[in-house]
């Protein structure tokens, strides 16, 4: 029969290449040899052809009929070596039998095609319900787009001519307070005269008071007797703390007193007399850096006494008032934004000025409500083109995907993937972990769409910033279904989605069986 | 490494004292009249004193083949003093001395009167003769040190009346001393000893592995003295003399006129001062070559910090002599199971199963051949060994039949160090048995490891050795045959320890202090691995171990690779003098991680260390958990084919490699050898430590430095042949282009290397394939080599299961005896092809002749080299191939 001039490792399509009759040609046509050296265990061709059913040739191969099953072709270096590669054993001749296991093979490869196929089929038919999705998703954003980018016109013509209403009303507004102005202006230089008169005043009894030998200087021995000084309460006014109100200094003049020293002093007075409380130290007891706060809080409380002696005048931004502290807290704060109108609740201008005061205060109003408006408009519109910057596959079929997230959770970790935007860990124990945020699509070249990365998560200790790459393969749910960490802080996801499952094969290829 | 967690000798209070003697100093006496033979005449004992103070000693001069000990220890101390146990074979044969009593001197001598040893009385001194040359002389400089055992002085003491002047010195280290906030309290006091031994003829000296350094001693004059304590030490530094992981106190002192070995046998943290020119190396081979007389000796001065003195001059006179005697007294490395001298594949660590056989089935689809998976320590329980993690590991049994079904192996980390965890089976047994070391209190020693809280197992126990064998059973471990061990961490490393090690005043079993047994520790972990290994296939399989720590004797259990190294050039190139060392010293089945333990090696490196360790005995790619993967098929396509280029080429000189390993059971010589082991004459090889022998047949030159485009190799004098292309070089020094495939093998003309071309996914399914032999003729047109070969696995050889070829080339004749035809050991393998270069002309026919071939003629290929088409000869069979 055929089978028998076919020799061994060879398929009976190719038999037709060894024709016993003849020397045999290498097929890289390298060498001419006789029949005779063909499977006879030697390597006489440089491409391995002689010897198809031996071990002989490192770059040979050889033929597995497997029938029942797939045929293969298997390395040369398999044949012969005490293991069964080939299901029906053809592969190992001599001291070892391997048993014939290419039906259950076959019957198993055929079932687990079928499944392939049924998955494929399903999973294409989802894909195709996905890239819809995806589509009209991708339409419903492009709607977005266009009404959003509409509002945003509106929005802003709303907010040029609020702009002009309120520059309007504002002018006759400013031109009715300059003349409260210099009132004010007026006042307040009495008042502060007043008060510096008054300071002074308090200043030099306090002074007084504390030199208790008249010399005109105060020194350290005359403030460690007074306990009004003992600022941690130990019983007893040191050096240290003595030392702080004469500016760090052993002693200080009058004439220093007068001008800054006594502010130093005066709010101990005032807290002997119980004028004020220090506000509560959290209950601690009163430690050196209980200490420390104290005297910021004291200092708190003398800026805001200095603050709330200045008058409230309109026009006046507010923020010069404020802590510039909380100026940095707000780093919203727009400089374009129009201040809050002010209240006044102290009626102190005419009719006509408060008149006019009320009218620029809505205009104002109206004017920051347009602006408003404009800027969500435009963080819509931002939003919504990022979103459709984003690849979502060539034909938006990973659309749907947007915006969920899913999780795996294995013994001691669960982690969470948010496609297009990110991929985190939570310790069952505690926090989550930053794997790394969306960066790209990362499969190969011509197949980009198999493999996303997530990278720039939070750092390793002693490594490198974390970083997810997702795989991701048919499957007819969207489904995360393993992750494993290959390299120290480097994660790779699995990821199953009808997005990635193939239009199945119009006619499945059967290998001969 | 952080130099400040390491002691210098002037931290070390024994090392400080020892150090500042002076030559001259002692004046110990030997009374020759007290000179005692005993009846079989293999030993002579004296009596000697110390006159200042009078202190009593035993000195006993004992012969062995080729070898004479010194011993010496006080006559009566007060306590016993340690003496190293383990590190020798037991019951060694003595032999007999000639000895011829003078007035100065006693004469000793063995044999007729190739070694002689002449003992001197007043100051005590021996000088050593090999073939009539002085080659070593022991106390020449008089700086013998030998501090006696004492009762602690009171402050107030004064000194009494007669006493030495030694004792009345005292120095605050001597009854306790702190480092690093760890105090060892020293309850015995001072009993540090030390012994200047010079070696007249040269200051070529090797030896005193393990340290990052070069292969040739260098003079220690102005650095620290040369450090032997077995340590962990993190992100080891090269070339320098701190203590590494590893103490073979061993040298060997070699010359062109003869070669001697010493072996300082002691336990405890050594020092060794090594005085060779000032300028070192390039300075003493100018020296050599320039033959000036008055500068040519080497010097070593040993201080070790307790124990007793124990010396073994190893009288040669030449290399091999001196490596011979060397084994015959510390054993050889036992013939290893084929598969372990593969490739292994190794990472802190392999997640879980799937992981694993991921790794596994990736070597056969870039299909790379590899013989070993490795498990660090995270397959464990919670670092609790002889457990797995049975979410990751949930099947062991399962997955290890499925990667040994290939002819693989799992091998997998035991540490000494055990988990404090109560509910541990191991700690529970530890602690009812009473298995653990304990503190001078007696309470059981706790120290930090990789599981916490951790004590250590007294492997000085034989009821501990017995126990940790135990474990290794099938049903306790579950596991197979086909899973071998990994013993890290053996010096003992205790991260909160003194020097990351245990301090020295805790004890072992006997009584002993952890000072005076140290060095040991390694081996005592690694002999009960052993001993586990055998019983549980009922002695049927040889062991395979990988051990971190070693001493001497080492060698007769496990293979050694050389720590942490660190993924760069230096470190690559260190892998070469450190292996060496260790070859030359016992230790021949070593390695160095591939690729480099620490941070991320690029492709280059990684393919370099490939080609290197492809070349090297023990081939095994590790990494540290938190490095980037680095399986070989990672870097590109390019680069992975020329990995698995390398890589064949290693498994097809395995046969080579197997019968080098055997010979190296048999007389020690090691397969990887500097080339002055091969080549004792020639001067210019002393210092080489870029380029190694393998066996006596090949020399290779690595490609170890990064963007390299030549080499320079140096070929002794005779023919050479690239092993690969088949060029012809004679001796000298050539420059080679090198490209990115290039490994520099040069086979020697005169040999005969076996081969197989066949190169399957592992050794062992390799072992009935047939042998490409490669013929590489001398000057004289003659060459000759072994061929060994057994079942690959098992014990079965020591009872003659195994077949050894002589092959030789003569007279235009190939032929191969059977040198024990008698042996019951079948196997299928035959000879394939014959690969022959240097014939001078081309054969007209070839005819091979044999019992099973008969008489044929064969067909044969080109004329250089000349390729024999498939002799078909069998290695169980003489045969004969005539060339004509």
């Amino acid at each position: 029969s055929a089978d028998n001039l076919t020799p061994r490792g060879v398929p009976l399509s190719r038999a037709a290449l060894y024709d016993p009759q003849k020397n045999f040609s290498c097929l890289d046509g390298s060498k001419l040899i006789p029949f005779s050296f063909v499977n006879d265990d030697y390597c006489d061709c440089k491409d391995g052809s002689d010897e198809p059913g031996t071990s002989a040739c490192s770059r040979g191969s050889f033929y597995c009929l497997n029938a029942g099953h797939i045929s293969a072709y298997i390395s040369s270096s398999r044949v012969n070596d005490g293991v069964c590669d080939c299901c029906d054993g053809s592969d190992e001749v001599g001291t070892l039998t391997c048993s014939n296991t290419c039906e259950e093979m076959g019957r198993a490869a055929r079932e687990e095609a079928e499944r392939q196929t049924k998955l494929a089929k399903e999973g294409f038919q989802k894909r195709l319900e996905m890239i819809s999705k995806g589509k009209s998703f991708r339409k419903e954003k492009e709607e977005e787009r266009t009404r959003l980018d509409a509002d945003r016109q509106i929005a802003e013509s709303v907010k040029n001519e609020k702009l002009q209403l309120k520059e309007q009303v504002e002018q006759p507004e400013k031109e009715a307070l300059e003349k409260y102005r210099l009132i004010q202006e007026e006042k307040q230089k009495q008042e502060d005269e007043q008060e510096k008169a008054q300071s002074e005043n308090e200043a030099e009894t306090l002074f007084n008071l504390l030199d208790s030998n008249g010399d005109d200087k105060i020194t350290l021995d005359e403030i460690k007797v007074r306990q009004t000084f003992d600022k941690n309460k130990d019983g007893v006014v040191d050096e240290a703390e003595a030392m702080f109100f004469l500016n760090m200094n052993e002693e200080m003049s009058k004439e220093e007193f007068l001008k800054s020293g006594w502010l130093l002093v005066k709010p101990f007075f005032m807290m002997e007399q119980g004028m004020f409380k220090p506000p509560e130290s959290g209950g601690g007891q009163a430690g050196s850096e209980d200490y420390e706060d104290d005297l910021e809080k004291l200092d708190d409380i003398q800026n805001e006494q200095q603050d709330s002696a200045k008058p409230d005048v309109p026009g006046v931004e507010p923020g010069e008032l404020e802590d510039e502290e909380e100026e940095e807290g707000e780093e919203e704060h727009d400089a374009d934004t129009d201040p809050e109108p002010v209240v006044d609740t102290d009626p102190k201008y005419d009719e006509e000025t408060q008149a006019l005061i009320d009218q620029a205060n809505k205009a104002r109003e109206e004017y920051n409500e347009a602006d408003r408006n404009l800027r969500e408009s435009v963080r819509k519109l931002e939003e919504v083109n990022e979103l459709l910057n984003l690849d979502f596959g060539d034909d938006d079929r990973f659309a749907q995907m947007h915006g969920e997230c899913y999780d795996y959770e294995d013994k001691e970790y669960i982690y969470t993937l948010c496609p297009f935007k990110s991929a985190t860990q939570k310790i069952r124990s505690g926090g989550d972990v930053n794997l790394g945020k969306w960066n790209a699509w990362s499969g190969p070249e011509n197949d980009k769409y198999t493999s996303m990365l997530y990278d720039r998560g939070q750092s390793c200790w002693n490594g490198p910033q974390r970083s997810a790459k997702v795989g991701l393969r048919c499957g007819l749910d969207n489904r995360l279904i393993g992750v494993a960490e290959p390299s120290r802080c480097e994660y790779q996801f699995e990821f199953e989605t009808p997005a990635s499952c193939q239009k199945p094969e119009a006619s499945q290829s059967h290998d001969e069986l | 490494v952080d130099r400040s967690k390491f002691r210098t000798c002037e931290q070390s209070g024994f090392c400080k004292r020892q150090r500042a003697v002076k030559e001259g100093y002692s004046k110990y006496k030997v009374d020759l009249s007290s000179g005692q033979v005993s009846s079989s005449s293999d030993k002579v004992t004296f009596s000697v004193v110390n006159p200042d103070g009078g202190h009593k000693f035993v000195l006993d001069v004992i012969a062995y083949d080729g070898v004479f000990r010194v011993k010496m220890n006080e006559e009566s101390p007060l306590l016993p003093r340690y003496e190293v146990e383990h590190a020798l074979l037991p019951d060694l044969k003595t032999t007999p001395m000639q000895v011829s009593k003078g007035s100065d001197s006693w004469t000793l001598t063995i044999g007729k009167d190739d070694a002689i040893a002449q003992v001197f009385g007043d100051p005590l001194r021996i000088d050593f003769f090999s073939q009539r040359k002085k080659v070593a002389v022991f106390n020449g400089r008089s700086t013998l040190k030998f501090e006696h055992l004492r009762q602690k002085p009171d402050v107030n003491d004064e000194p009494k009346e007669g006493e030495d002047s030694e004792n009345q010195v005292q120095e605050p280290s001597m009854w306790e001393e702190s480092f690093g906030g760890n105090t060892d309290s020293k309850p015995r006091g001072p009993e540090s000893i030390a012994a200047d031994i010079d070696f007249p003829l040269t200051q070529s000296l090797y030896g005193l592995p393990e340290h990052a350094d070069t292969l040739m001693l260098k003079d220690t004059t102005n650095s620290d003295p040369v450090r032997l304590y077995n340590l962990d030490v993190f992100e080891y530094e090269l070339d320098n003399v701190m203590a590494l992981y590893g103490a073979i106190p061993y040298v060997i002192a070699h010359s062109p006129e003869s070669t001697v070995g010493v072996l300082w046998l002691n336990a405890a943290e050594t020092w060794i001062d090594v005085g060779v020119s000032k300028g070192g190396l390039v300075d003493s081979i100018v020296n050599l070559v320039g033959g000036s007389e008055e500068n040519k000796e080497g010097r070593t001065r040993w201080m070790s910090e307790s124990g007793i003195i124990d010396t073994f001059f190893f009288m040669g006179p030449t290399p091999a002599d001196v490596i011979r005697q060397y084994g015959k007294l510390t054993g050889t490395t036992p013939l290893p199971q084929m598969w372990s001298i593969g490739s292994h594949q190794c990472r802190w660590n392999y997640n879980d199963e799937d992981d694993l056989l991921t790794v596994d089935a990736n070597f056969d689809k870039y299909d790379i051949p590899y013989d070993s998976i490795w498990l660090d320590i995270e397959y464990t329980d919670g670092k609790k060994y002889f457990t797995w993690d049975h979410h990751k590991f949930p099947h062991p049994v399962e997955m290890i039949q499925n990667i040994s079904s290939k002819g693989r192996k799992l091998v997998t980390i035991l540490d000494p160090h055990i988990k404090r965890e109560s509910g541990y089976f191991l700690h529970e047994d530890a602690t009812n048995q009473d298995l653990y070391v304990k503190d001078k209190n007696g309470k059981i020693y706790e120290g930090w490891c990789w599981p916490g809280s951790s004590s250590y197992l007294d492997f000085f126990d034989p009821k501990v050795r017995q126990y940790w064998a135990s474990l290794f059973a099938l049903d306790k471990f579950p596991s197979t045959l086909d899973t071998y061990i990994w013993n890290d961490m053996n010096e003992p490393s205790v991260f909160n320890g003194p020097e990351v090690t245990m301090p020295k005043d805790m004890m072992h079993y006997g009584n002993w202090e952890h000072r005076d047994v140290h060095n040991l520790y390694g081996l005592m972990h690694i002999m009960s691995t052993y001993e586990g290994l055998i019983q549980r296939s009922e002695n049927r399989l040889r062991p395979f171990i990988l051990t971190r720590s070693h001493y001497v004797g080492a060698q007769r259990y496990a293979a050694v690779w050389t720590g942490d190294n660190k993924a760069d050039w230096g470190h690559l190139r260190a892998s070469i003098p450190m292996c060496l060392s260790l070859s030359i010293s016992g230790m021949s089945h070593c390695g160095a991680d591939i690729g480099g333990f620490f941070h991320n090696p690029d492709a280059e490196l990684v393919l370099r260390w490939y080609q290197t360790a492809a070349f090297q005995p023990f081939m095994r790619n590790h990494a540290h958990i938190e490095t980037k993967r680095r399986e070989p098929w990672l870097f590109g396509d390019q680069i992975t084919a020329l990995i698995r280029s390398a890589v064949q080429k290693r498994y097809a000189l395995l046969p080579y490699w197997y019968t080098l390993f055997y010979e190296n059971e048999k007389t020690g010589m090691p397969p990887m050898r500097p080339l002055w082991l091969q080549y004792p004459n020639d001067i210019n090889t002393f210092p080489i430590q870029d380029q190694h022998m393998i066996g006596d047949g090949l020399l290779v030159h690595p490609v170890t430095d990064q963007g390299a485009t030549n080499v320079q190799v140096y070929l002794p004098k005779g023919n050479w042949y690239d092993f690969y292309s088949h060029k012809k070089y004679e001796g000298g020094t050539h420059t080679l282009n090198v490209g990115e495939d290039s490994i520099p093998v040069f086979q020697r003309g005169g040999s005969i290397i076996p081969t197989k071309q066949r190169i399957r996914r592992s050794a062992f399914l390799m072992r009935r394939d047939p042998y490409t032999l490669y013929v590489a003729l001398d000057e004289n047109g003659e060459a000759s080599g072994s061929l060994y070969s057994d079942d690959n696995e098992s014990f079965e050889y020591r009872e003659g299961h195994y077949v050894l070829n002589s092959i030789k080339f003569k007279n235009g004749r190939l032929s191969s005896k059977v040198v024990n035809p008698n042996s019951p050991f079948r196997t299928p393998e035959w000879v394939e092809r014959i690969v022959i270069v240097g014939l001078n002309k081309k054969p007209s026919s070839i005819e091979a002749r044999s019992k099973s071939v008969g008489q044929t003629s064969l067909e044969f290929e080109g004329d250089y080299p000349i390729v024999i088409r498939k002799p078909g000869v069998l290695i169980t069979e003489d045969w004969e191939i005539e060339i004509a």
